[in-house]
């Protein structure tokens, strides 16, 4: 870069004087890559045209940045008429090809440097309008362009403070890409446009090896991505019962689980244990990064590459399951509802084969009878008018029967187990007390074993027999849900409930819980993540933690239960 | 007797949608007096945001908008940027994860209306910064990280910091704590509260959360598919909801004690907002009592005892 800018000055010869005796010599101590057929210096003519290359380069990017990007963030952030008239423009240009556009422009008003800037600008201006325009009118309704504007700034204040700072990363990327395409663009043009100059070695080309260099000498990003794999802990689970009862649908035990992150590793879950009978629904509540969803995604084998299971085992219907049988469990004998369902389902495709699909795939139907199948289905999750619905896309529904056909999706190849991480959040009261009913009635009709993650402990005492209270990875509680709010024993338990909105209270009656979880990334956790937060902190707390049995099935993480 | 802070009547905003249009709010119509606090409840879709658009002045309004006695709708929404009004009227914005400028400080976003509404520069710009931050519990050593630095309840502080920051008499809440725990929401709810006893500001609070509502608002307003169906002092409300989609959704709240209501959800789905009928009820066809009356028939909002009101032809005066 530096000899390109400092190219005349470097240049050990005049690029165009010629030597017709020293004519395509090799490289020598005089001419250090040789000479051309004319007999001119090489490296000279090099380090100068990659000079001019560049700077032409720069200008009609730097010029195009200005205009497109002016011209696209105010398309974005006022569509309508706006819109429609920059993006017509951007239209017309395209419609040409590029290259011919761009001589017809330098043939018009003549071959300078400044009219090739100007014509390199013309034709790469749609790409800068619709990457501003994009990215601005994904911005517009973002709240601080709202908190902008409430802030009392005028629309061009809030374009050029506001919007432009963010897109301008994605903006510059765009920029450094035209840049080298740029510098090649205009090569084979440069015959005619400087005849004087002729032809000087490849500048764009040489440009664009260059950033082939820099691009490949970004080091080590695949170094770690195969990285260190966790060892197992080796722990044993310390309340370990012996065999598991038969008629428990799924047995968790001792189950831990660690993520391998660039701040260190995530002891995500320690010795997370519980078990679920059929038709049973048990509960997980816990603040968020409780561990709550990492459970659910541990049991289904979706912990991706970075999350592993380091201890435990998960028992489904009597069967002990290796981390490589989960995927194969997972849509047939245990389902998933996710907390986005619009998320969660194809946009482009009916609703009615999206199920039919998972029937096919699972249960070996023909497209026929997977297509009838689908729309018994949906009759049984509530869809009104289900023949006719089966045809319909995601985007038609509301989001309560979007959930709906998930949920379809998930029961179709009859589960035996249910997981339904926070199927309501996002969800109005009314469509949140219909989705559960539903939740419900299926679970009991199929005699799915349930697992029900919550934030909300009303949703929970109101839909699950049994709660489980998890914090920072710690299964801090089980017990049947009338006791655990009865008698909440575990201190994190009586905090939670005492944060709560009720019913009845006023403002003073809620509690806020003291201090925040603490960083799963530390190597020197306490054996109780929840002491440092405790008011009922005793010397013992810093020993290893116990798991109390307080009565057959209320079991609680404390040396100091209230 | 002194005009109330904010008087808003015949309020209407439609949206295009091809040759028809989508009724977002159809006649609105409520008065706040002065350090007075007002719920808004309702389904997503019933036209909540949209309202809150409307008063804070982002969108163009048909309708009255009557703030301290000065019609607010004669200032075009564009000009309404340089209005004296502007300060008095501040908005915290849902989510505070996505309404504070990702590349903004968290002392940029609280100095930013100040510079802008009350013309602060310098030490005094600083000051006040700093003075809005600790209001709303924020350490001075917080102030110089960025969003993503900060946890979702500072976060939360600093949105509602930059709201307060010029002493708006006029504070709109849109769902404020719909993304954050328990106990984080405890601690912003309490601070709500707070700025309340100590700015006497007047609040207008938005949110799906009936029992958050209950504890911060002393009036709430039931919107049903872009109208009002229901309004009066919110405890009341709550214990003896008058109109059926009102009881309907009290119903459906989880309770933590205590037994369920056992009223039905509403069956069904709520109907289009496009072209609705201008003769129909809009919750008919969901409502447990839906007779043809209701179909050929708009209810009007009606008055009752106790400073109530509700928009049914079969609410009966108590």
């Amino acid at each position: 870069m530096i000899a390109a800018i400092a190219g005349p000055l470097l240049a050990p010869y005049d690029p165009l004087a010629s030597d017709t005796m020293a004519a395509l010599q090799a490289p020598s101590a005089r001419h250090w890559f040789g000479t051309d057929q004319l007999g001119r210096d090489v490296l000279s003519r090099a380090l100068v045209a990659t000079r001019l290359d560049l700077g032409i380069a720069a200008s009609s990017v730097a010029l195009v940045f200005v205009l497109g990007g002016f011209s696209g963030l105010v398309a974005g952030f006022y569509g309508g008429w706006v819109e429609a008239v920059v993006g017509r423009i951007a239209d017309t240009i395209m419609a040409f090809p590029l290259f011919v556009l761009a001589m017809g422009i330098v043939a018009a008003l003549g071959n300078t440097v400044p009219n090739i800037v100007l014509a390199t600008a013309i034709i790469n201006f749609p790409l800068y309008v619709r990457v501003a325009r994009a990215e601005t009118s994904t911005r517009r309704n973002l709240g601080y362009v709202d908190a902008a504007r409430v802030g009392g700034h005028r629309d061009l204040a809030v374009l050029l403070r506001h919007v432009a700072p963010n897109i301008l990363p994605i903006m510059t990327v765009q920029m450094s890409l035209t840049m080298g395409r740029r510098a090649q663009l205009h090569r084979p043009r440069r015959a005619s446009a400087h005849a004087g100059m002729g032809d000087h070695g490849g500048g764009g080309r040489e440009l664009h090896r260059l950033r082939r260099m820099v691009g490949g000498a970004i080091p080590g990003r695949r170094a770690d991505a195969g990285g260190v794999l966790l060892q197992p802990a080796g722990r044993r689970h310390p309340r370990h019962r012996g065999p598991e009862p038969a008629d428990m649908t799924l047995v968790v035990d001792g189950l831990s689980v660690a993520f391998r992150t660039r701040a260190g590793i995530v002891r995500a879950l320690d010795r997370v244990s519980f078990s679920l009978a059929a038709g049973e629904t048990l509960a997980l509540v816990g603040e968020s990064g409780s561990g709550k969803s990492v459970t659910a995604f541990a049991l289904l084998g979706l912990l991706g590459a970075a999350g592993q299971v380091t201890a435990g085992r998960i028992v489904l219907e009597g069967q002990e399951l290796a981390p490589r049988d989960l995927p194969g469990i997972r849509g047939r004998r245990a389902a998933m509802i996710f907390q986005n369902p619009r998320a969660a389902l194809n946009p482009i495709r009916p609703i009615g084969r999206q199920i039919a699909d998972v029937l096919r795939c699972h249960a070996g139907l023909t497209q026929r009878q997977a297509m009838n199948e689908a729309v018994t289905t949906l009759r049984a999750v509530g869809i009104p008018d289900p023949e006719r619905r089966a045809g319909a896309y995601p985007f038609e529904l509301s989001g309560g029967m979007c959930q709906r056909v998930v949920i379809a999706i998930a029961i179709s190849a009859k589960p035996v187990l249910l997981i339904a991480d926070e199927p309501t959040t996002g969800l109005d009261v009314t469509t949140q007390a219909t989705v559960m009913d539903l939740i419900q009635r299926l679970s009991e009709e199929y005699g799915m074993a349930t697992l029900l993650i919550t934030h909300d402990l009303a949703l929970a005492r109101e839909r699950a027999g049994r709660i489980a209270v998890m914090h920072a990875g710690h299964m801090v509680k089980t017990a049947p849900t009338d006791e655990l709010l009865a008698h909440p024993r575990h201190p994190y338990t009586r905090r939670l409930l005492a944060a709560t909105p009720t019913g009845a209270g006023t403002l003073d009656d809620l509690h806020a819980i003291p201090g925040t979880l603490p960083d799963l990334r530390r190597a020197d956790l306490p054996p109780c993540r929840y002491a440092a937060r405790c008011e009922r902190r005793l010397p013992e707390c810093d020993g290893a933690l116990v798991w109390a049995a307080l009565s057959p099935d209320h079991e609680v993480a404390c040396w100091n239960p209230a | 007797m002194l005009h109330p802070l904010l008087d808003v009547a015949e309020l209407t905003r439609r949206f295009p949608a091809g040759r028809r249009q989508v009724h977002a709010v159809d006649d609105g119509r409520f008065t706040l007096r002065r350090g007075e606090a007002l719920g808004l409840v309702g389904e997503s879709g019933c036209g909540k945001s949209t309202l809150v658009r409307m008063l804070a002045r982002l969108f163009p309004t048909e309708g009255i908008i009557r703030f301290d006695g000065r019609e607010l709708t004669l200032t075009p929404v564009r000009r309404f940027s340089a209005d004296p009004d502007r300060a008095r009227i501040r908005v915290v914005f849902q989510d505070a994860d996505e309404s504070i400028n990702p590349r903004h400080t968290a002392a940029d976003a609280i100095a930013d209306p100040l510079r802008r509404l009350c013309g602060l520069r310098g030490v005094a710009l600083r000051d006040k910064t700093e003075e809005a931050a600790r209001l709303c519990g924020l350490e001075p050593a917080l102030l110089g990280r960025f969003p993503h630095q900060l946890s979702g309840g500072q976060r939360a502080r600093v949105g509602i910091a930059r709201a307060v920051g010029p002493r708006p008499e006029l504070l709109i809440l849109d769902e404020p704590t719909a993304a954050l725990d328990v106990s984080v929401q405890v601690t912003v709810l309490k601070l709500l509260a707070e700025l309340r006893a100590t700015l006497g500001m007047a609040y207008i609070f938005v949110s799906h959360d009936l029992n958050v509502i209950r504890l911060l608002c002393d009036q709430v307003l039931v919107m049903y598919l872009g109208r009002l169906v229901e309004s009066g002092p919110a405890q009341t409300v709550f214990d003896r909801p008058l109109h059926p989609y009102t009881q309907s959704l009290v119903a459906a709240v989880p309770r933590l004690h205590g037994m369920r209501v056992n009223a039905p959800p509403p069956a069904g789905e709520p109907r289009s907002p496009i072209d609705p009928d201008p003769n129909s009820c809009r919750f008919y066809g969901r409502c447990p009592i839906g007779v043809p009356r209701c179909g050929t028939e708009m209810p009007a909002l009606r008055r009752f005892e106790g400073a109530r009101e509700a928009a049914c032809h079969f609410v009966e005066a108590t």
